[in-house]
């Protein structure tokens, strides 16, 4: 009975969408204010994995938005709506960092010490903004290998195509950005031990 | 090491994938600015072809009216000169008391010397209580004058026999009437007369509908008083629109005689904006990936043009028939879309990008070696057809003074000249740009219809514009062997110049 009766929401939330959806499509400005209040949160958190700090990410965001209501046609039904939001804030955010001046961070990762730390162990200390701060330290050219690779489930063979590099440069950047990644949760838990 | 790096990674994604922020309402405030500007960029660039197809229009219509009125007035120049340069009318009315309504048919007589009788009178009544005239004067002669569009009656009166009256009255036209009188319309003004320093004179002009005619009372007629052209009497004017219409249907009578006897040949040298989109149907492939509505979606039409040269054969008063040669552009843009890799006809694998007109196969040189299922994304796609046509039509035209008016219907035979397909990849930090010369899946000739109507206006014997609008649409489809069945179909207006052989 539970099942049938999720089902139904299921189908009606679908039902739902896609008349939100046709409606955005007719250019009514109130649904695609609705649309927009529905994903923005989720796409914003998207955007600020690309993005280096808050500012450039709803940027990147304005413009992804912008993009979702002028494909919105293109949208077939087919796959997650969220799933082809987020897709164009990606493309976005990589277009954006094409435009933007790349600013090659020279990192000494040999200084880098190596913990041993436990995944729980370091959820239960550090924040969730403190990674996201983490991440958006790392340098553009790092940070969207990892973004990638990690958040997008990319393989280093495509993140190359996509950005125009060599499958080994793809590995060599997402290498060095865990490196500094590591390094920065270890200092972040040596600061809060000494608290 | 290695499994305490992977750890990160899951951390990292863990704690941060499903994450939510909330943004700042200035966000969407900019998102909605964007929308509003995106909405006006794109009325803009939807009525941008119909703004110059209409200024073109108008400019057309414009330049026809003014050449079709000068060549007009040309015409009624050579021929009234023809006929009546510098004729003399006799005035045996001025013999008879001048307060009487008084009529008298004329006797024109030509530049040949023959005299010859017309059914033209000239109606005048004169009151001339002045100093100037006394009742009984009468003019020596009055002479009919048209030079051009410039037509004037000048009364000579006998400077011997009163000094002070006037040596020269000029009148303007359509003093020569043909009907009888009828309406009297008395009209008081004196803006009617230029050249008279006697303002203190009263003056007075009595027109009549039709025909008209002038009246001076109380009035001193002095050399070189005129009634100038532009300040005829408003009564006046519907009647010389008479005269010169009558004039103008013999005129038209005799350019349909002519026109009968003009070559039954002409050809046309035309363009055409045309509107263009297409009627794609879904072909019956159970394994398609892509539908007529999903492409119909992702395309635009972008301006399309035909141009080229028809002739034309008169087979009689109103049928005929025509040809010629034609050439169309289409161009047609496609929204960005991830293209996915797979075999080609040869085997090779490639990606490919389908369309309306058939589908494309391209390798980028960063992609060289792409898996089956491998995926790019590619920016806007342009892909532009050209076929050459040769149309032939049946013709039904009509004659109305110097606009010409038909109906055409035919078919074409078009045969493709050009497939191109043009794309931008993803090349890392440059965009990667690729051309398919040829697009597969097109037939080399398909045939389609067309109907129009055409208007034409006669500039002279041998020219006239042509303004036509035409429908074509396909009989068959564009496609063979691909997605879907695309038939084109396309609304120009024609705009081009008949010249007759």
């Amino acid at each position: 009975m539970d099942s049938v009766t999720i089902n139904r929401n299921s189908t009606e939330l679908l039902e739902h969408l896609r008349q939100l959806i046709q409606s955005c499509i007719g250019g009514n400005r109130f649904s695609q204010n609705r649309l927009y209040d529905q994903f923005a949160p989720k796409m914003l958190s998207v955007c600020m994995r690309y993005g280096k700090n808050r500012e450039e990410a709803e940027e990147i965001m304005q413009e992804g938005f912008v993009q979702v209501f002028k494909s919105l046609h293109n949208f077939k039904y087919v796959g997650s709506f969220e799933g082809w939001i987020r897709k164009i804030m990606m493309y976005c955010a990589i277009q954006h960092y094409r435009a933007n001046p790349k600013m090659y961070l020279v990192v000494d990762i040999e200084n880098v010490t190596e913990q041993q730390i436990c995944k729980e162990d370091i959820l239960s200390r550090l924040q969730k903004k403190e990674l996201l701060e983490m991440v958006q330290a790392l340098s553009p050219a790092y940070r969207i290998v990892f973004d990638l690779y990690v958040f997008e489930g990319m393989k280093h063979r495509e993140i190359a195509q996509l950005l125009g590099i060599s499958e080994g440069t793809s590995k060599s950047n997402f290498f060095d950005a865990k490196k500094i990644l590591q390094k920065a949760i270890a200092n972040r838990l040596k600061v809060a031990e000494n608290y | 090491m290695d499994e305490n790096l992977h750890d990160i990674e899951d951390i990292f994604y863990s704690a941060l994938n499903d994450n939510e922020e909330t943004p700042s309402p200035e966000t969407w405030n900019k998102v909605d600015r964007r929308l509003d500007k995106e909405t006006v960029i794109s009325i803009k660039k939807k009525y941008a072809v119909v703004k110059r197809i209409a200024i073109l229009l108008l400019l057309l219509l414009g330049i026809s009216i003014y050449e079709g009125e000068r060549i007009s007035n040309n015409n009624l120049a050579k021929n009234n000169n023809s006929n009546s340069v510098d004729q003399k009318i006799s005035v045996p009315v001025f013999n008879k008391p001048l307060n009487k309504i008084t009529e008298t048919t004329a006797g024109i007589k030509a530049k040949s010397g023959k005299k010859k009788t017309v059914n033209k009178r000239i109606i005048m009544q004169t009151y001339s209580g002045s100093a100037g005239q006394k009742p009984g004067n009468k003019p020596d002669e009055i002479t009919y004058r048209e030079d051009g569009s410039n037509k004037k009656y000048i009364i000579q009166y006998s400077q011997s026999k009163n000094k002070n009256s006037a040596g020269k009255v000029r009148l303007t036209s359509a003093t020569v009437v043909n009907s009888e009188i009828r309406n009297e319309t008395p009209v008081e003004d004196s803006r009617y007369f230029k050249g008279n320093k006697n303002a203190m004179e009263r003056r007075q002009v009595l027109s009549l509908n039709c025909p008209p005619y002038l009246l001076f009372e109380d009035m001193m007629l002095h050399a070189k008083d005129s009634i100038d052209i532009k300040y005829s009497l408003p009564e006046l004017l519907p009647y010389k629109t008479n005269v010169l219409n009558s004039r103008n249907s013999s005129i038209a009578k005799n350019r349909m005689k002519d026109a009968e006897k003009l070559s039954r040949f002409s050809i046309t040298p035309f363009f055409s904006p045309d509107i263009a989109w297409y009627n794609l149907q879904d072909e019956n492939n159970n394994n398609q990936s892509t539908s007529a509505v999903d492409i119909e979606s992702k395309e635009k039409h972008e301006f399309s043009s035909t141009y080229g040269l028809t002739a034309d054969y008169k087979i009689n008063k109103h049928w005929g028939l025509q040809s010629g040669i034609t050439l169309s552009n289409t161009n047609i843009v496609t929204d960005p879309e991830i293209i996915y890799a797979q075999p080609d006809n040869t085997g090779n694998i490639k990606y490919r990008i389908n369309t309306s007109s058939g589908y494309g196969y391209i390798l980028p040189s960063f992609s060289a070696n792409p898996a089956t299922g491998d995926s790019l994304y590619a920016f806007i796609s342009t892909h532009s057809l050209q076929y050459i046509g040769i149309p032939v039509s049946a013709t039904y035209s009509i004659i109305k003074n110097k606009f010409l008016f038909g109906l055409r219907t035919g078919v074409s035979a078009n045969y493709l000249t050009k497939a191109k397909l043009e794309t931008t990849v993803e090349k890392g930090f440059d965009n990667s740009v690729e051309t398919v010369n040829k697009i597969q899946g097109l037939k080399k000739i398909y045939f389609s219809g067309l109907a129009g109507v055409d208007v034409n206006f006669q500039l002279n014997k041998k020219i006239s514009v042509v303004f036509a609008p035409t429908f074509r649409f396909a009989l068959n489809s564009i496609i063979k062997n691909a997605l879907v069945n695309s038939y084109p179909m396309t609304f120009g207006s024609v705009v081009g110049l008949k010249i007759g052989l």
